[in-house]
């Protein structure tokens, strides 16, 4: 009995040692970079999204359901319909936000503010699918293949460590765009996001990428 | 010198010839091989003045943590490598010279990725850290108003897409009252205005294609051997290490130095060959005698022999000083050029050299004791010039009075130089006296008009004569990196460190009143002194009372019962209430403190520094200067105000020396002309001269600045011997070739002087431009303006010169 548990044992370890060698920098440098050529025929994304927070500010789970739309290069607009309506539109290196209980538009250059620059490059890097980048901050695995999940770990002198303990990215069937992404806090929050609906290279309303006093 | 005296040097010199060839002969070879081993420096200091405030903002700058550190600024050259290739580039350079005795540390990477954790963990020190006015304000926070707002605006940000990165600050201040100390700290490590983000823990820029390494060196700014020596084994380093698709700068005041040594060496080297071919030339061409060529040398002779016994004397030698080489050679071959004509025109006997020795030595004299009042600056560096410059002047009238003589033919030939002598003769007859010096005094008029509104120029950096491939580098790093406007920096210093924190904290308050908060980032924004700290805490712990601390309890759980805010929400804020950290001298286990301290703070022998940096404008340095001449041991390093304390010091002392100099000038020729009309009119070229270089430099869109008053001075030594000479030859009509010889020596000086117009160091070339100027100017006045002015108030008046005695 001993020997047969050492036997699965070692069986195991040769399992997590595989795992390890398909991910080594060079290939999953090649395999993002794959990725990242399979998403780039993707000009446009809307999708509807419904985000889940875990947080320890709450006594419960918040869900709060909006859209999202990407235009490449660089404009992205995040709108929550529930429970509160908020805005918020990313072009270039400005973002403008709008929020129903306001009912204010506040603008606020990327340039003059680096802390909150780090939080916008990771959303864009997430929803645009530019993996190939955040290697420069994050340990990049592949977990699974079918459909395919990528597991990022801060990496140890990195800046998101600060907040961020792990990431995983589920992709859809198809691989041309993310299906859910799955962040875990360093301080035990947490944060679902999943994308429903997700259309690809169609048409995009330009209205969307203002954010005005009485958007509805 | 009486007639026997010269005789008997003369007799002396006839009998030992062979003897005095030797001896000189052995010093010539001695000075030449000596020459090797002189030590050069080009630390700026030297040229300083040993003022207090001066000294003090040197001292400040020798002994700063940056003064020893050096920048690498690595480039990626291809588009087809990423920045993790430059990543690892910059860990394998680290890596490689790291371990070097002329390293003590390298900076390529920080860690931030427990910096968030460190703030909110260094928000336990609030309460020491919030001062009086704080009070004020969080009476207005705590409101129910006020805390229903900032509620509302937590709920609202955990709404948002990047809440992940807020919500531990929002959790640990809710009521936004510590918000100050999170952006006084965000102030502070942008002070210095380096554009930086970090990757991977590596200082990369923003466009992702350059990385900065910093290099901690012991080699000192001013060890032109050592920096020389660390800039190459860098960049060989470089070529050894990096890839070929990555290049490396290195930014640093040690390439300064190194360039400016550079610059300054190349410019002797080309100064010196072109002048001693034009020398050459010269001689050759017009006197068409190949012994005319031991005037040429008597000058380098003598230069040489001077480089050894100063450097012996002074243990170090400025480069700027032996850059005024060339024109010193071109001052002392003078007084061989007017013996040397003297003799050519009057043949080789003890009459020629006696008619002739009077002028020479006054002119020798005048030029000596122009350097001479150098002696009395507190300029090192002077000092040096002084002696060099006259050692080289009196061992070349030695030679020219004692040596020369005897090498020249006893003939008389003066038709060798009828070409030349008749253009003279042109200058001299072609013109009526009177319309002559009218023209004369227009011109001066019309210089004068035009120097006024002449500027000056102080600032100390327009002497820095690095090279454009240093200066193209630092542009390259700024366009890159920022932190090209430097500030201006307000130094603390105490025996202790609490001692300075707290005369800092002091400082602070009073400067933040008078330029206000924005302008002056200063290390006690985020730390102040230990006093001041226990005052805080004790102001903190009457303000939170038991009773406030349940009332701010139940406002947050009551009005945070509308978003269904947790219990547990806010901890983290009540947690820290109460810790309030303790009373020590700085906060121990912060990262972020330790590398903003690095910045801020400088330990020395003598204790502490501590630095706090406001744009360097002289409405804030005037206004700061009043606050901290209240406190002993603090003062300010600005480019600006360094510049005009240089001028300030500099500029009383200069007019003292240029006075003295102008008043030693017109002494000495009094004392050989003995005449106060003929006196007068031998100081025409001075008067000219000076008016002529203030017209020129404006004209020529220039400034006068420290160098070229210097060279002014300069200029009125020399062509005060042309006034000499031109009137001691109108009142005594001897046949010595007077206007030719005076033509010759005012050339080779132009030569001398007009090299350095070739010159890529500015202080050469300003020192070229203002000698130019003057010289050519003084040397046509005594010429065309002096023989008119002579025949028209001495000459025309019988009796003017009765009881002169020659």
């Amino acid at each position: 009995m001993r020997r047969v548990i050492v036997i699965v044992l070692f069986f195991v370890c040769l399992q997590v040692v595989n795992v390890y060698a398909d991910n080594s920098p060079q290939d999953i440098k090649t395999f993002l970079g794959n990725l990242e050529i399979k998403m780039s025929g993707t000009e446009t994304i809307s999708t509807d999204f419904i985000q889940e927070k875990e947080l320890a500010l709450f006594n419960q789970k918040i869900v709060l359901k909006g859209k999202i739309f990407i235009q490449k290069p660089g404009l992205l607009s995040w709108r929550v319909i529930s429970p509160m309506r908020y805005s918020m539109v990313i072009k270039g290196s400005t973002i403008s936000q709008w929020d129903e209980d306001t009912n204010q538009v506040q603008q606020v250059s990327l340039a003059k503010n680096p802390s909150f620059q780090v939080a916008i490059a990771q959303m864009q890097n997430w929803f645009c699918g530019t993996f190939k980048s955040m290697l420069d901050d994050y340990k990049i695995t592949l977990t699974r293949e079918h459909p395919i999940a990528l597991e990022f770990i801060p990496l140890e002198k990195s800046a998101t460590r600060n907040f961020i303990k792990r990431v995983m990215v589920i992709f859809q069937n198809d691989e041309r765009y993310i299906k859910e992404v799955h962040i875990e806090e360093k301080d035990g929050d947490s944060t679902s996001l999943v994308f429903v609906n997700a259309q690809l290279n169609q048409p995009i309303d330009p209205s969307v990428w203002e954010v005005r006093k009485d958007v509805r | 010198m009486s007639g026997d005296f010269l005789a008997r040097i003369h007799d002396l010199v006839q009998k030992r010839k062979g003897l005095v060839i030797g001896v000189l002969g052995v010093v010539i070879v001695a000075s030449i091989i000596g020459l090797k081993f002189v030590k050069y420096n080009n630390n700026i200091e030297t040229m300083l003045p040993q003022n207090a405030e001066v000294q003090n903002t040197m001292r400040f700058l020798r002994k700063a943590n940056f003064s020893d550190k050096l920048v690498i600024s690595l480039k990626l050259n291809d588009q087809l490598h990423s920045t993790q290739d430059l990543i690892l580039a910059v860990d394998q350079l680290e890596a490689a010279i790291k371990s070097s005795s002329m390293v003590t540390q390298v900076i390529s990477n920080v860690s931030v990725s427990n910096v968030a954790t460190e703030m909110i963990s260094f928000l336990h020190y609030a309460p020491q850290l919030l001062g009086v006015e704080s009070a004020s304000k969080m009476k207005i926070m705590l409101t129910p108003e006020s805390v229903k707002e900032k509620l509302r605006f937590i709920y609202r940000q955990s709404l948002s897409p990047g809440s992940s990165f807020f919500m531990p600050f929002l959790r640990a201040d809710p009521l936004g009252l510590f918000s100050g100390i999170l952006r006084n700290i965000e102030n502070l490590s942008k002070s210095l205005g380096y554009d930086v983000v970090i990757n991977n823990g590596h200082l990369i820029s923003r466009d992702g294609r350059h990385a900065m390494v910093i290099v901690k060196t012991p080699v000192a700014l001013t060890d032109g051997f050592g920096a020389r020596k660390l800039v190459t084994y860098l960049r060989e380093e470089f070529k050894v290490v990096l890839p070929e698709f990555i290049s490396a700068d290195i930014i640093a005041g040690h390439m300064h130095a190194v360039s400016n040594e550079d610059v300054m060496k190349k410019d002797i080297l080309l100064t010196s060959t072109i002048a001693s071919l034009a020398f050459l030339l010269l001689f050759l061409f017009f006197f068409r005698d190949l012994r005319a060529v031991i005037i040429f040398l008597f000058p380098l002779v003598a230069v040489a022999i001077s480089i050894n016994i100063t450097y012996f004397v002074f243990k170090n030698l400025s480069y700027s000083v032996i850059g005024m080489g060339t024109v010193i050679s071109g001052i002392a071959i003078d007084y061989g050029i007017y013996i040397y004509m003297a003799v050519r025109k009057a043949g080789s006997s003890q009459e020629t050299i006696r008619q002739v020795i009077k002028p020479v030595v006054f002119s020798a004299l005048t030029t000596i004791s122009v350097f001479a009042v150098f002696f009395f600056s507190s300029v090192k560096g002077y000092h040096q010039l002084a002696f060099f410059s006259n050692l080289s002047i009196i061992l070349c009238l030695i030679f020219s009075l004692f040596i020369l003589p005897h090498f020249l033919s006893k003939e008389k030939k003066p038709a060798s130089t009828s070409a030349a002598l008749t253009q003279v003769k042109l200058l001299r007859f072609k013109l009526r006296d009177s319309i002559c010096i009218f023209c004369w005094v227009a011109i001066l008029a019309m210089m004068v008009m035009l120097s006024i509104g002449l500027r000056f120029n102080n600032d100390i950096t327009q002497f820095d004569g690095v090279g454009k491939e240093v200066l193209s580098a630092e542009e390259d790093f700024h366009n890159v990196w920022g932190g090209k406007v430097m500030p201006a920096v307000l130094v603390v210093s105490g025996k202790t460190l609490e001692g300075a924190y707290q005369k800092n904290t002091d400082i602070y308050q009073e400067a933040i009143e008078k330029i206000g908060k924005d302008n002056f980032t200063s290390f006690a924004s985020v730390w102040p002194g230990l006093h001041t700290r226990k005052a805080n805490l004790l102001r903190w712990q009457e303000f939170w009372s038991t009773e406030l601390d349940s009332k701010i309890k139940h406002m947050l759980a009551d009005y945070g019962k509308v978003y269904n805010f947790s219990q547990d929400a806010f901890q983290p804020f009540f947690q820290q209430l109460h810790l309030a950290g303790d009373l020590e001298v700085e906060p121990k286990g912060f990262t972020f403190f330790d590398h903003l301290k690095e910045q801020y703070v400088i330990k020395n022998e003598d204790g502490y520094q501590v630095l706090s940096f406001f744009p360097d404008q002289d409405k804030y340095v005037e206004r700061l200067s009043a606050i901290s001449n209240d406190y002993p041991g603090v003062f300010i390093v600005s480019r600006k105000n360094f510049s005009n304390m240089v001028s300030h010091a500099l500029g009383s002392e200069l007019i003292f020396l240029s006075l003295l100099a102008v008043f030693l000038t017109a002494v000495l020729t009094f004392l050989l002309l003995r005449n106060i009309r003929l006196s007068v009119i031998a100081l025409v070229p001075v008067i000219t001269s000076i008016i002529v270089i203030g017209g020129v430099t404006r004209l020529a869109g220039l400034a006068i600045n420290m160098s070229s008053i210097i060279a002014a001075m300069i200029v009125v030594g020399i062509v005060s011997d042309y006034g000499m000479f031109v009137v001691y030859y109108c009142k005594n009509k001897f046949q010595t070739g007077t206007y030719l010889a005076v033509t010759f020596a005012a050339a080779t000086t132009l030569i001398g002087a007009g090299v350095l117009l070739f010159a890529r160091h500015p202080l050469l070339f300003s020192v070229g431009v203002t000698l130019v100027t003057g010289v050519l100017s003084g040397y046509i006045a005594s010429l065309i303006v002096i023989p008119p002015l002579f025949r028209l108030w001495i000459s025309d008046r019988p009796g003017r010169l009765k009881g002169h005695t020659r």
